[in-house]
């Protein structure tokens, strides 16, 4: 299996050495066992909920499954599952690459500007932006449905790392390229999109991922795939051996998912010799395709991000009345970050052992550790959520289900690949031999540990914190499994309200959710921003 | 007086053998470059002085005190009272370069003079309050230098520190460190592959080769006459040509040529292997009587000298020539010319057998 999907967001790792000698790891002292175990533990509780469901399975026998898995039931939910996750992600390719390209590469007007609006729709949660749709457009749904609004909501995750790339891509490639006498639109297919070609890969990846784990959207829009009827029979009466036997075969495509990218990539690096400084490229001229491609970007974020915005304005200024007993929007405010902050928190921890292995302890043992994490990107919130809840149910008596603790865990476990992407990231950023200079001036271990170490590491921690956070915040569907009862977060009070019509209660909640997660997405984006200076400096 | 004494150091990573009894002094006061090729292990014997890593066997004494011996003794490094240099200079990148510089100066110091001194003695008044990013590359590394020598340490360890620097600012920085660390008064040890920096700038060059220290000389003693022919063609460029041992002289292409030979006096007739650098070679256009005739093949021209490639006549002459002349005189490719060799030059016995601090054959 492929771990490259996450790495792909990260900074280039430090060059290589340069002598012929033994590598920089090479020369360092053995692993500490101490880490070693720390890392591994952590390894083994991600790996739990994947072992609760194979033990689920295993419990239930073959002869059980064999039924519900060979259904036309199974089919059905196959086919609509993976045709919407192909169409989708092929529409989110295309939109997001062409997107980056026109935004990093040509003289479009108000690039800057473009730049920021096309990726803001990353920030509000999936079934937001459908109900925003279904709100507005009550006929919409089915495959057709499914598909603009999905589209509208995930292109992002290609557009980002595409225009990350484009902008650290060699600009004389492509001067290469038309010098040995390529035309424009040869040289943006022979070099430009290969240059691209991991990062779009791998935008890819996260795209079919999300389609896969994805559940509010699809139940809003009235379209049945493994999610929604793992959930459906969940609720109705805890069909334990069913969901299981669906949640196995969405794992297996996830599997399929990320082995796919890791076969794909093929050998192909990109390489360049010398500094990394690289020229500003020459904006590419739009000439007369320049009001088709404005019409274009105007189209793409006004649908993106006018409709699900416009409609929570509107149901906001509009109210309504519920019969749903009214609930206050600061409880459920709190909940949501106190339980988002506690799963920030837990998961950079967890992340930090893995991290400095990773970063310093290179190794087979270190890899395998490693590896074994990334199994976590293949298993969707929902077959988490389910997984810990059978697991309580039936070998605990129910010690933990629904109490915060479980679903903090269960957020924790979710979001580790992101926070570990952001601490491996941090840790990088203090290189060993920082701490060597530090120590050889005459400063103790403790000493080089609070003045060096720290604070070069201490913006990524707070970056990986953000980040799951941003996530925990938006979570839906493994917060409505395991939510402690009594309590409400904004998502679930959202949810309750717009299940139930109650459009105009809904609304606030979705607003003062996307705001709560609009404060570390502006934290995140400036860490980002500022990370190529220091990585050069360091 | 010595400041630094290594002796019979061994380093292993694994079943890699890096180190295989490097033997060193460095006297108080001098600047030492270990020179060698990639990979002869030069980077993990500055590693093992400054303690950031643990010899397999052997000891290594700091101002008379041992500050590592196998098994027994680990000075960690804070405590060895050494200034690092590494490669890329490795600033802080969250520090001024105030601060860097006092990085390791006790609390009560780290605004005040010394600070000030040092900023001035590398000529950055004024910038002070830059962080790293904001810095030249040849900036960075008296920055760098500046750290390590603000708390007065006894030795200070430079790893290639100009490697990473373009060629035309690496001399200038080059001479500002000699100066620095000769203003210091400071005791150094520089590691490069570069054999015109360590001539250039080193009092002492010990050459490592294969894990062990080969030769320890003065740059010209090392230049003149090298330990062996390996030696020679790494500190500069060696013409390696056959001859045959006469009396006090050895007899080669080029007639009999005084042979100031570090291998003593040699029995008549044993076969040799000649060293002639490429300045000793003469070239004219009309040859007198005992001179070997030859065509100019290329031609490498640097503005102060040129380098030529001569192919002498004759089937058993030696192969190629070197000849390094002043860059105003100009042959062309394909001319002939007369090469005759100016003497004295360095011989080996051709068996091996002369050779000075050669290592056991494997």
């Amino acid at each position: 299996m492929s771990a490259t999907t996450v790495r792909e967001l990260e900074p280039p790792a430090q060059p290589l050495t340069p002598e012929g000698g033994p590598p920089a790891s090479a020369r360092r002292r053995r692993t500490p066992r101490l880490l070693l175990a720390g890392a591994a533990l952590v390894g083994g509780l991600l790996l739990l909920p994947l072992g609760f469901l194979i033990l689920e399975a295993a419990q239930d026998g073959w002869s059980t499954l064999h039924p519900l898995l060979f259904r036309s039931l199974t089919a059905t939910l196959l086919w609509n599952t993976v045709s919407l996750t192909v169409v989708v992600t092929a529409l989110c390719a295309v939109i997001g690459t062409l997107a980056a390209w026109f935004v990093e590469r040509t003289d479009l007007p108000g690039r800057r500007i473009w730049a920021v609006l096309v990726v803001v729709p990353v920030g509000i949660p999936d079934f937001v932006t459908s109900f925003g749709w279904k709100s507005i457009f009550p006929s919409l749904g089915g495959f057709g449905g499914a598909t603009l609004v999905m589209t509208l909501a995930v292109y992002p995750l290609v557009y980002l790392p595409v225009a990350a790339c484009l902008r650290s891509a060699d600009p004389a490639q492509e001067e290469v390229a038309r010098s040995l006498g390529l035309g424009r639109l040869k040289t943006f297919f022979r070099v430009t999109l290969a240059q691209v070609r991991v990062a779009v890969l791998g935008g890819c990846v996260l795209v079919a991922l999300v389609m896969l784990a994805e559940y509010g959207a699809f139940e809003i829009l009235g379209f049945r795939t493994f999610t929604t009827e793992i959930y459906t029979e969940f609720l109705s009466g805890f069909d334990a051996p069913a969901a299981c036997a669906l949640s196995l075969v969405l794992v297996v495509l996830s599997v399929f998912v990320l082995a796919g990218e890791g076969l794909s990539r093929g050998r192909g690096r990109q390489s360049r010799a010398g500094g990394l400084a690289a020229r500003v490229p020459r904006p590419h001229r739009l000439g007369r395709a320049r009001m088709p491609v404005l019409a274009g970007f105007f189209a793409l974020v006004g649908l993106a991000l006018g409709v699900p915005v416009g409609a929570i304005v509107y149901w906001m200024l509009h109210g309504g009345t519920s019969t749903l007993p009214s609930v206050s929007i600061l409880g459920a405010a709190g909940h949501t970050v106190f339980y988002g902050a506690a799963a920030g928190l837990l998961a950079t921890l967890a992340a930090l052992p893995v991290a400095i292995l990773s970063v310093r302890h290179p190794g087979k043992s270190t890899m395998l550790v490693e590896r074994s994490t990334y199994l976590v990107l293949a298993m969707p919130g929902l077959v988490i959520a389910l997984a810990l809840t059978y697991f309580s149910e039936r070998y605990a008596a129910g010690f933990l289900y629904q109490s915060s603790a479980m679903l903090i865990a269960a957020y924790a476990i979710m979001f580790f690949p992101l926070a570990l992407v952001a601490v491996r990231a941090s840790v990088a950023q203090a290189p060993a031999g920082l701490e060597e200079v530090g120590r050889s001036l005459g400063r103790s271990r403790l000493e080089v540990l609070w003045h060096l170490t720290m604070p070069l590491v201490a913006p990524g921690l707070a970056a990986a914190f953000c980040l799951v956070f941003l996530e925990a915040v938006t979570e839906l569907t493994a917060t409505l499994v395991l939510i402690p009862t009594g309590a409400q977060t904004l998502a679930t009070q959202f949810w309750a309200f717009q299940t139930n019509i109650s459009y105009g209660q809904a609304a606030p909640y979705a607003g003062l959710m996307i705001l709560i997660a609009a404060i570390p997405s502006y934290v995140l984006g400036r860490w980002f921003d500022r990370l190529p200076s220091r990585a050069v400096a360091a | 007086m010595t400041e630094l004494t290594i002796t019979d150091l061994h380093k292993a990573f694994g079943t890699n053998a890096v180190l295989t009894g490097v033997e060193l002094t460095v006297p108080t006061g001098s600047l030492t470059a270990i020179l060698g090729p990639s990979g002869s292990g030069k980077t993990t014997l500055l590693r093992l002085i400054a303690g950031f890593e643990r010899s397999d066997r052997g000891t290594i004494s700091l101002g008379g005190t041992v500050v590592d011996e196998a098994g027994s003794i680990h000075v960690p490094s804070e405590r060895r009272r050494i200034g690092y240099v590494p490669q890329e200079g490795s600033l802080f990148p969250h520090l001024t370069v105030r601060k860097n510089i006092g990085f390791g100066l006790p609390r009560g110091a780290r605004g005040g003079g010394r600070v000030d001194e040092l900023i001035a003695l590398i000529g950055m008044e004024g910038l002070g309050g830059r962080y790293p990013h904001q810095l030249s590359g040849g900036q960075q590394q008296r920055v760098a230098l500046a750290r390590a020598l603000a708390t007065r340490p006894d030795l200070v360890l430079l790893d290639e520190p100009f490697s990473s620097l373009d060629p035309s600012l690496r001399a200038e920085v080059r001479a500002d460190v000699r100066r620095l660390l000769s203003a210091a008064g400071a005791t150094a040890l520089l590691v490069t592959h570069d054999q015109d920096e360590a001539l250039s700038l080193a009092d002492r060059v010990a050459v490592i080769r294969c894990g062990r220290v080969c030769q320890c000389d003065t740059p010209q003693c090392l230049y003149d006459t090298p330990a062996d022919t390996e030696v020679a063609g790494f500190v500069g460029e060696a013409n390696l040509v056959p001859g045959v041992f006469v009396g006090g002289s050895v007899r080669t292409a080029f007639g009999d040529l005084a042979c100031h030979c570090g291998a003593g006096v040699q029995p008549t007739a044993a076969d040799a292997v000649v060293l002639i650098r490429p300045e000793q070679v003469k070239l004219c256009p009309v040859g007198p009587a005992c001179a070997l005739a030859g065509r100019i093949l290329e031609r490498e021209y640097h503005g102060h000298d040129c380098v030529l490639r001569v192919k002498p006549d004759g089937e058993d002459g030696p192969d190629v020539i070197l000849a390094r002349i002043s860059g105003h005189v100009s042959y062309q490719v394909g001319s002939s010319v007369a090469v005759s060799v100016e003497g004295p030059v360095l011989a080996w016995r051709a068996d091996g057998s002369g050779l000075r601090g050669r290592p056991a054959a494997p």
